[in-house]
Formats: structure tokens, sequence, C-alpha cells
């Protein structure tokens, strides 16, 4: 019985550049981002939503420091006994870093993964186009070597 | 920061040898499963990512582990039960931290890959990616460090608690005992010993909390108006305590101080070494963003309970026991439960925040010697070319020299404040190393040349402005209080030392060589591809 071989480096993290191709190192990254429109719309639509939560979240958060320390007195304004205005922004903070933390699990399930998923797939039919074009098949190791 | 000697104990030696029960059968136990579950075999990817197939659950209990400290379970509860509404205040920042991990740096950074960041930069800037990750390696090492002797000095806090200021040998053998114990975990059991017990940690942390704050509430009828009227009573502060200003208001530079700290708080989260190991372990993305949902739903809940115990603390014990035993409001949830549950659940908390502190502390070591093992000895000494069993007896060893530094430092400095130790490693994860990250991902001309200056300047102007700090001389809590050289009014750099890192980086990178910047972008269109897709 072969003895397995200890895993080196790029066994755990194959550079997805260098296994598509290791004359030219370039051509893998630069056919997905030339020919794929979904390529795009996957950075389009990752960006657009990391940008806007961060924006609402850390607006929020800062406008939740700015007004305790520089308006204390709206901050005091009695709610109910004892609760202040401040009291509940501060909660407030709280239920929206839930909401936001959940409409990104949403978001990544929903439109990034199966994007992603999809890219993948493509890049795989590719490499392995090129790879039997080039050298004749290829080992069933090195083809469905696990990510 | 040097704690007040007249320190009354006021919770008294019994509880504390009730701990030591407690404490010494759970580490015995932990440890014998660590070194089961812990990396036997030559595998070094095991030894710093560890189970690359942990649940979300785990893995989000685990990365919640990381980050709650000893601090947030004393410090936070302290500064709510000593300040009302600022302490709340900071609490909010804590659970808001996690905001730039989820929303930035988490998934592009998993995506893009690595045994560390180092590898991910090298793979981003391949020109001069050497003396890159020589630098990386000296930031993460001032944090961890840094980090690493907060929690051990946090060891001796927690000590004083209970017998007041402890003698040289008490001190000793605590800090010690603890080292000790960190570095057996991660030089044997490697992040699958590290893991093991970051999980068992947080399942204890958010039980024991979750107790605590249901006791409290249920002694105020689960009306939160009651417990905020409770609260105020025993401030004896009036409603002056339910309003923004007791910590953080008053003068301008006080102001700016906390906004200074919250800078450093939210956005040094991102930038902790041994956090970003975490982020990179997951095999699969939708692994690491169920784990991160975890980890936020309970970070937040830890916090929300935090602040009942706080109010509870203060309400039930009132302000004065508080500050007698404990000027800096460390004691608020011990004396809390031992008025509540009596000794048993005092030494129930302290034996939960010894094991936070040892848990915390074995995280940061792991970060730190991975850094040393394969940043510095693989990647640039042996120049890539080690074999695997090598670098994991440097990694071991090099766990072993960063603890036994770790318990040095921290037997000289063991009357600094935990807390402010603590946020200056935020600090300087902040305004060294976040940049670089953003720049890396984000940023299509980013250079070698700007990641170096942004590495070492936002390092030397974090412990620069430190060094000329309040926290350095001219305050009777300072380490020289009788000298005065700072000409910085703040306690956190991080007002001005994270736009310097950010400034650094940019300013390197426009003023490198064109020729440099352009197969930079050309490299980044790969390495774009790479975080956006990831390998799964």
């Amino acid at each position: 019985m072969a003895i397995p071989p200890t895993p080196n480096y790029s066994d755990y993290f194959p550079d997805p550049a260098r296994t598509t191709n290791s004359k030219s190192p370039h051509q893998g990254g630069q056919e997905v981002r030339d020919h794929d429109a979904d390529f795009r719309e996957l950075r389009q639509i990752s960006r657009t939503f990391g940008a806007k939560k961060m924006l609402l979240g850390v607006g929020s958060f800062l406008l939740y420091v700015l007004l305790s320390c520089f308006a204390p007195a709206l901050m005091d304004l009695p709610v109910l006994g004892h609760i202040t205005v401040g009291f509940v922004l501060g909660l407030l903070q709280f239920v929206i870093m839930a909401a936001i933390a959940r409409l990104h699990a949403v978001h990544m399930r929903t439109e990034v993964e199966p994007l992603v998923d999809q890219l993948r797939e493509e890049r795989e039919e590719a490499e392995k186009a090129r790879q039997t074009e080039e050298q004749g098949p290829i080992p069933s190791k090195i083809r469905y070597r696990s990510w | 920061m040097v704690m007040t000697t007249i320190a009354a104990s006021q919770i008294g030696g019994f509880p504390l040898q009730l701990t030591v029960l407690l404490f010494v059968p759970f580490a015995v136990i932990t440890l014998f499963a660590a070194l089961l579950t812990g990396s036997i075999g030559d595998e070094v990817g095991e030894f710093y990512l560890g189970d690359r197939e942990l649940t979300p659950l785990r893995h989000g209990l685990a990365m919640c582990g990381d980050y709650l400290s000893a601090a947030t379970l004393l410090g936070s509860t302290g500064l709510v039960a000593l300040t009302g509404y600022d302490g709340i205040l900071y609490l909010v920042g804590t659970v808001v931290a996690w905001l730039l991990v989820l929303l930035v740096i988490a998934q592009p950074l998993r995506n893009a890959g690595g045994f560390t960041f180092g590898d991910t930069l090298a793979l981003r800037l391949p020109n001069g990616h050497r003396s890159v990750r020589i630098a990386l390696a000296a930031c993460t090492l001032t944090v961890s460090v840094l980090y690493l002797v907060a929690q051990l000095v946090g060891s001796v806090a927690l000590l004083s608690q209970f017998v007041g200021v402890p003698g040289s040998l008490s001190r000793a053998t605590c800090v010690i005992a603890i080292g000790t114990l960190v570095i057996l975990f991660v030089a044997v059991g490697g992040m699958l010993g590290t893991t093991f017990i970051q999980v068992v940690k947080a399942v204890m942390l958010v039980v024991g909390v979750a107790v605590t704050a249901i006791m409290v509430m249920t002694h105020y009828h689960w009306n939160v108006n009651t417990l905020l009227g409770g609260a105020v009573h025993g401030s004896g502060l009036g409603n002056t305590f339910l309003h923004p200003g007791l910590r953080f208001g008053g003068s301008i530079s006080n102001k700016l101080d906390f906004i200074s700290l919250e800078i450093a708080i939210v956005l040094g989260l991102a930038a902790l070494p041994h956090l970003m190991m975490r982020l990179l372990a997951p095999r699969r993305s939708s692994v690491l963003h169920r784990s991160l949902l975890w980890t936020i739903g309970l970070v937040g809940f830890v916090c929300l309970a935090a602040a009942v115990l706080g109010l509870g603390a203060v309400g039930i014990v009132g302000r004065d026991t508080i500050t007698r035993t404990s000027p800096s409001g460390d004691a608020a949830v011990l004396l809390l439960a031992q008025s509540m549950g009596g000794a048993i659940l005092t030494a129930l908390i302290t034996c939960l925040a010894f094991v936070t502190l040892l848990a915390v502390a074995a995280g940061l070591t792991l970060a730190a010697a991975s850094s040393l093992a394969h940043d510095v000895y693989a990647e640039v000494v042996c120049k890539g070319q080690a074999t695997a069993q090598k670098e994991l007896a440097v990694a071991r060893f090099a766990a072993f020299v960063i603890g036994a530094l770790g318990i040095l430092l921290a037997l000289v400095a063991w009357s600094f404040n935990p807390a402010t130790l603590a946020f200056l490693a935020f600090a300087i994860a902040a305004s060294a190393i976040l940049p670089t990250i953003v720049y890396s991902l984000f940023w299509r001309k980013f250079s070698a040349t700007g990641a170096l200056l942004s590495l070492y300047g936002g390092l030397s102007c974090s412990i620069l402005l430190v060094v000329f700090s309040p926290v350095v001389s001219s305050t009777p809590g300072s380490i020289f209080p009788s000298a005065d050289f700072a000409w910085f009014p703040l306690n956190n750099p991080g007002l001005v030392s994270v736009p310097a890192g950010f400034l650094l980086g940019w300013l390197g990178t426009v003023l490198g060589s064109s020729k440099d910047t352009e197969t930079n972008a050309e490299t980044y269109d790969q390495f774009e591809v790479r975080s956006l897709i990831g390998a799964d």
C-alpha cells in the first residue's frame, strides 16, 4: 500500500491561475474577466451590497456615538420611566446589527452563491477542455482534486 | 495604570480556593481532550488551520470565543456598573465591530486563502513578497504579544480581586501556571487543540452569562424599568448615572479619546491575527458566512447580558462596594455573583474568567507562532523550501518562545491595566495591519512599497503616540507617573494612527515606481477573480 504523500501548501490552496495554465498564468483570470458578464455582475452585487450595508451600519453607529457625545440633552429625553431616547437608540443598534447579519446571509445564499457556483463550473469546463487539447487526457487525481 | 494598593478584598479567599478546585480538574480534562483531538501527525495545514470541516455552529462558537476575552466579562460589566450609559455605549461598539468583518473582509480574505494572511499578500504582491512577509510578521508579533500580555496580566488582576494585591510569589505562580497551560495547548494541540478549548469556553461563557443575567432579571421581575431604577438607586449618583458623559464626557479631549477608542475597537477587530486565522480556516465559503451569523448572534447576546449584569451589579451590590474592591470596576460581576449565588456562583464565574483568558491567550500564541514559523521561517529563511516536519517543529518551538516571552513581560508589567493593554493591541492592529488588508483586497494599484510603508509606518506611528501619551507619563495612573513627556493628549492613538496607516499605504503606492504598479494591477485581476470566486 502506498503511503499518501504529505500534503503541501499548494494542495490546500491551489492557485486557480496556476492550475489553469502553467505557461501563461494570466490567462485564467483574464478569461473570466473579459468574457464573462456574470463575473462583472458578481463583483457589482457583492460590492453594492457591502457598501450599502456598511453605510447603514456604520452611519447609524456613528450618529449614535456623536449624538451621545455632543447632544446629551436629546439622549436624555425620557421615553418610559427611566428608559431614555439614548437607551432606545442603543438597543436599536443591536437590532440593526441583527438585521444586517440576517440580510447578509440571505444575500449570500440567494444571490452570490448561485453565481459563484455557475462561474466555477464554467471555469472547470474551460480548464478541462484546454488541458485535453494541450496534453491529452489528464490524470483524474489532478482533475478532481478538491479545493 | 498602577492598581491602588489599598484595595480591600471584599470577596475573600474561600471562593478562590473553590475556583482552584474547579479550575484544576477543568484544565486537566480539557488538556487531555485537546491532546487526544490535537494534531499528532506532520500536517502543517492542520496545525495552522485545524479541522477545516467544522460545522458553522462550532466555528461560530470558536470565533466568538476568540473575540470575547476576560476584558468583556469583567471589564465591560464593570464599566456599565460604574458609568451606566457610557458603559452601554461602549458595549454597542463591541458588537458593531463585526460589521467590517462580515461585510468587507471575511469572504474575499477566505476566498483568496492561505495558511496566514502573509500567503494572501504573497499572491497579491509577488514582487518583494518576502520583505512584506517580514513586515507583516513584525506587526503580527507586536499585536499578539501585547494582547497576550494583557490576558496574562488580567489573570493577576483577577487574583487581586480575592486576596488584595498579590505578593510576588503568588503573582509568579499565577502567570507561570496560566502561561504554561497556554504553551501546552498551542505547542501540542495546534489549531485543533486551540479550537477545542475555544468552543468549550464559548459555550461556558454564553451559559454562565445567561444564567446570571436571568437571575438578575428575575430579581427585578423582568422589568427593565425596575432594573434601571435599581441601578440609579445603587449608583448613588441619581439620574446622571443614566445620562451620557459620566466616563467620556466633559472636556473635548475626553470625548475625542472615546471616539479614538471606538475607532480602535471597531476597526481593530478585523485585523486581529488570531481572528484572521479563524476567517481563513473554513474550507467552504458557505460555512464562513453561516458561522459569522452565529458569532454575531452570540456576541450580541453576551453584550446585552453584560449590560444587564453591570446594571444588576450596581443595583444589587452598590457602587461604593464595587469601587472599594476594585477602582476599575473589574470586580462588579464577581461581587454580583457572590451576593446572588454565594461562594459557589462566584467560584464558577471566576473559573469562567480564567478559562476565558486562557483560551484567548492560546489563540494569540498560535497566531504569533504561525506567523513566525510560516511567514518568517518557511517562506523567508528557507525561501519556501522547508519540509513540513521542520516547519511544524519550528511552529511548536515558536509557540514555546512566544509563550515564555509573554510570561516574562507579564511578570514585569503585572501592575498595568489589562484593558488598556488590550485596546493598544486593537489600535496597533487597526493602524498597522488593517490598511494593508483593505488595500490588498480592493485597490488595484496597491504595491509592495505601499504595503511596507503602511505596515512599518502604522506600527511605529501607533507605538510612538502611545509612548508620548498619558498612558506612559504625566498622570498618577501612568507607567512613569513622575515624568512628563506626554504631548499627545489621548490615551488611545487610533484617531490619528489609523488614518496615518491608510495615508502611508496610499503614499507608498503612488510614489513607488510605475512599473511596479503596472504589474501589480495585472496580478490584481487574477487575484480579484480568486477573491470573488475563491477556492471551495
